[in-house]
């Protein structure tokens, strides 16, 4: 119960530094079109009642499957450098999943191996392993991706999932069900779900 | 109280010498091995038990971490054959040069043996270095280099875990004791690959809903210890366990997560692996090296030329031409940990005396040194033939 009551803190703390809402959804423009567009600030310091607490309390046993982002792009096990270099400077996304041709996930490619790989020369030196060396020379995903992400099953509850992005500081994490990639699930998609919850919430006490 | 200090005094010396050794362009273990020695100049009574014992943990971690980071066995591909001619052509010239070195000086059959193993295994890094500065780590040598790699050392500890076997038998046994410590071995990888698969994954899913604060770090660790100490159950040496342990785990995601694996790197690379290349700056004995002088640059010669004349006859008969042999042939040269780990067992099962040890971590220190000069020079020759 500890967890849950300072992680509720620690929500409605950036909620209401980030009032304004500026840039929320850059990370998942996709997205925008389900959430409302115009986010009015919070009231300084809007007293939380008991009964918001309650409604957030529930917020951490929804399921991932209600949370997540499902229109992702992931690549394929042949997909080349090359395309994936032009999908990082076409979206803003962090980590791109591969799969294999069934949509089983096999593995992810992150921006830290994309600078790996485009910066080599310039890495420090303890960085100069085997596996960098090897990546470097990689002309597919298959070749430069991690082969063991961690996920997270499609029936998690919003608990498991903060546990795990806060235990080990992990920003997104490839949702599957049955092997098979079905959605991306980020700590904003938790944040956002959380306001917007509170924001209804406090509708409908002003009602 | 002293044994604080001196612990205290290693790490220290060892993270600013290490530095020191790089920013002159000298490979970061040579510096590490100095610190050691300076360990044996500056203390008087170094409490031994200590140290070693710290000093055998550095081992254990060296071999997992080069486990669980750097062999993936999926990573383990050749797109030809020919990569693995040149490997092999190494791998058998530094063990006859060894084998031969041995006998030559009267060595027992054993010790020549263990000489003959102990030539074998390669430590890259220090050539990867020179082949990303100069942009040849695509070319037809370097990724040959990068494939030979990963086999010497595997191939150097397959062997290795036989030989040690023999010592205890202190004789060469016969055809049957060497199938049954063949079989041992099987056993014990049978055994690691069962748990790899079906256990430990389910420990990590467990130990990651624990409250108990790093738990899964803590089963990263227990992993290790855990292999070490199984190999030795069946007769291996704890080192080998575990880097089979890392291997086992390098493919669950909760055990290779970024963050438990830069805890682990900070575990091993921080504190117990400089101690461990501190510790063998402290085994060597400066006093009979320089004794024993023409038998040093002997073994010198013997272990960098047999590496050298087997990458480059291996790579000629692939269809290398005469620099690109060369930068193979030099670019194999270079030892370091794998190296220094079979070495210090040899010394403590005393296999190899104290002159051979130290000798041999000269070799090592030279190796590093002269590698990366030896590539860049021949890489520069290539280009410049090339226009």
């Amino acid at each position: 119960m500890d967890r849950t009551l300072s992680l509720k803190n620690s929500f409605s703390g950036k909620n209401t530094s980030q009032g304004n809402g500026k840039g929320e959804t850059e990370e998942f423009p996709k997205q925008r079109g389900k959430q409302p567009d115009n986010r009015p600030g919070f009231p300084e310091s809007s007293p939380l009642s008991k009964s918001i607490d309650d409604r957030l309390g529930t917020c951490l046993w929804m399921t991932i499957d209600e949370l997540m982002t499902r229109e992702i792009v992931k690549v394929y096990e042949n997909t080349s450098i090359e395309e994936i270099l032009s999908l990082y400077g076409k979206y803003p996304y962090h980590i791109l999943p591969v799969v294999n041709d069934k949509n089983e996930l096999v593995g992810i490619i992150d921006l830290d191996i994309i600078l790996e790989i485009l910066l080599l020369c310039l890495m420090p030196r303890e960085k100069h392993t085997l596996t960098t060396a090897i990546r470097s020379l990689g002309a597919t995903a298959k070749e430069i991706m991690i082969t063991h992400p961690i996920t997270i099953s499609l029936d998690a509850t919003l608990k498991n999932a903060s546990d795990l992005m806060i235990k080990y500081r992990l920003d997104r994490i490839c949702v599957i069900e049955d092997g098979k990639l079905v959605g991306i699930i980020s700590k904003r998609n938790l944040i956002e779900e959380i306001c917007k919850r509170r924001k209804e919430k406090l509708k409908e006490e002003i009602d | 109280m002293s044994a604080l200090l001196q612990l205290l005094f290693l790490i220290f010396s060892v993270k600013l010498l290490g530095e020191a050794a790089e920013r002159v362009g000298i490979p970061l273990v040579a510096g590490e091995i100095l610190a050691g020695v300076s360990l044996g100049v500056l203390f008087l009574d170094v409490d031994t038990d200590i140290i070693t014992f710290f000093a055998k943990l550095g081992s254990i971690f060296l071999l997992f971490t080069a486990g669980y980071k750097e062999v993936s066995l999926k990573n383990l591909k050749f797109d030809s054959v020919t990569a693995l001619v040149p490997t092999l052509s190494q791998i058998v010239f530094a063990f006859i040069f060894g084998f031969a070195f041995g006998r030559a000086f009267n060595f027992s059959f054993l010790e020549s043996l263990f000489l003959g193993v102990a030539f074998n295994p390669t430590s890259i890094t220090v050539v990867l270095g020179t082949l990303i500065d100069l942009n040849y780590l695509s070319s037809r040598p370097g990724t040959a280099i990068l494939s030979s790699a990963f086999l010497d050392d595997i191939i150097a500890l397959f062997f290795f875990s036989i030989v040690v076997n023999f010592v205890r038998y202190n004789r060469v046994p016969p055809v049957m004791m060497i199938l049954l410590i063949a079989g041992k071995i099987l056993v014990f990888l049978f055994i690691m690959y069962i748990l790899g698969t079906y256990l430990f994954p389910r420990l990590f899913i467990y130990a990651e809903k624990m409250h108990a604060k790093e738990a899964v770090f803590s089963l990263v660790v227990v992993t290790a210890l855990f292999s070490a100490y199984l190999a030795e159950l069946f007769g291996l040496h704890s080192s080998i366990g575990a880097f089979t342990g890392g291997i086992m785990v390098s493919e669950i995601p909760l055990a290779k997560l970024p963050d438990i694996q830069s805890k682990v790197d900070g575990l091993a690379h921080g504190v117990l692996i400089p101690l461990f290349f501190a510790f063998i700056g402290f085994l060597i004995d400066p006093y009979t090296l320089k004794n024993t002088g023409s038998f040093t640059l002997l073994i010198i010669f013997a272990a960098l030329s047999g590496k050298l004349a087997g990458g480059f006859i291996g790579s000629k008969v692939i269809g290398f031409d005469f620099y690109e042999s060369l930068i193979f042939g030099t670019g194999v040269m270079p030892r370091a940990g794998v190296e220094l780990v079979i070495l210090t067992i040899g010394r403590e099962l005393q296999i190899i005396n104290q002159e051979t040890f130290s000798a041999m971590v000269l070799m090592v220190v030279v190796s590093i040194l002269i590698s990366p000069i030896c590539v860049r020079w021949a890489i520069q020759a290539r280009q410049r033939k090339n226009g």
